[in-house]
């Protein structure tokens, strides 16, 4: 697929059929979100792939963001490097927001749906996948073969949030 | 379904909507409405997986899982909902 079709075509996939997914699929997903950009070249990422039913089941008990039942969950966690969670840099986050971007692109080349989540219960899920005090769990990335695939959302026109050499006052 | 199992899972139930009020507190309040939805479907899917469920069961399974995968607006929604209700209030009188 080329990388504009995909990145046009890609949705939020909230349903899944219960088709696994592949190792040699989860292999290259895990390969592109560690090739994303990240600021000074730190990488200071960690990703955690949930694939067995149970515990993708215990998983949706303590992410009430997670719709439906997916085939894979990665985690996508940020070193804090001995800092606290809000006193490090944005850019880190961004680093992590480009990753899972990756994530969703490939999954979506694979043939495969899948949903960025936000909401989820970050000591939770620290403590049932034993992730050390030093990493946080920014975002989840839920994966699995489409049961449907939703239309596409209404986007901003480019009129509104696009300017060319300055910004110009409407 | 052994009543081990039944127990697990309402115990992940329960572990849904306790993490779900707690993440309230820093969600939009719309998300609310959501999360009543999706504990509803987790609920019901419950006790289909456990012979629980009928035909009238089984129907109220469908339409919240239309409900939840859909991206109806407001309006939409609470049309939905109202006319769910109705039904269950009806079922309600032959129980």
């Amino acid at each position: 697929m080329e990388t504009l079709e995909a990145i046009r075509t890609r949705r939020s996939v909230r349903s899944y059929t219960s088709e696994p997914i592949d190792d040699a699929d989860l292999q290259k997903i895990i390969e592109a979100a560690a090739s994303a950009p990240s600021g000074g070249n730190r990488q200071s990422w960690l990703f955690i792939s949930v694939c067995d039913p149970k515990n993708i089941a215990r998983m949706r008990a303590i992410c009430p963001g997670i719709v439906g039942i997916p085939a894979g969950i990665i985690v996508l966690c940020l070193d804090l490097q001995g800092q606290k969670r809000e006193n490090l840099p944005i850019i880190n986050y961004l680093d992590i927001g480009a990753a899972m971007q990756n994530i969703l692109l490939v999954a979506h080349d694979l043939g495969l749906g899948g949903c960025a989540i936000g909401s989820f219960h970050v000591e939770g899920v620290k403590e049932f996948l034993k992730i050390p005090d030093h990493m946080e769990p920014v975002l989840l990335t839920v994966l699995g073969k489409p049961k449907s695939i939703p239309s596409a959302p209404r986007k901003k026109p480019l009129q509104e949030i696009y300017f060319h050499e300055s910004y110009k006052e409407k | 379904m052994e009543l081990t199992e039944i127990k697990n899972e309402l115990l992940l139930l329960v572990s849904y909507m306790i993490t779900s009020a707690r993440g309230l507190y820093d969600e939009p309040e719309e998300y609310g409405i959501f999360r009543l939805i999706d504990a509803t479907g987790r609920l019901l899917a419950i006790m289909e997986s456990s012979g629980m469920s009928d035909d009238f069961i089984a129907t109220l399974r469908e339409q919240i899982d239309e409900e939840r995968e859909s991206s109806m607006d407001d309006d939409a929604q609470k049309r939905h909902l109202d006319m769910m209700v109705l039904k269950i209030a009806k079922e309600l009188q032959n129980r």
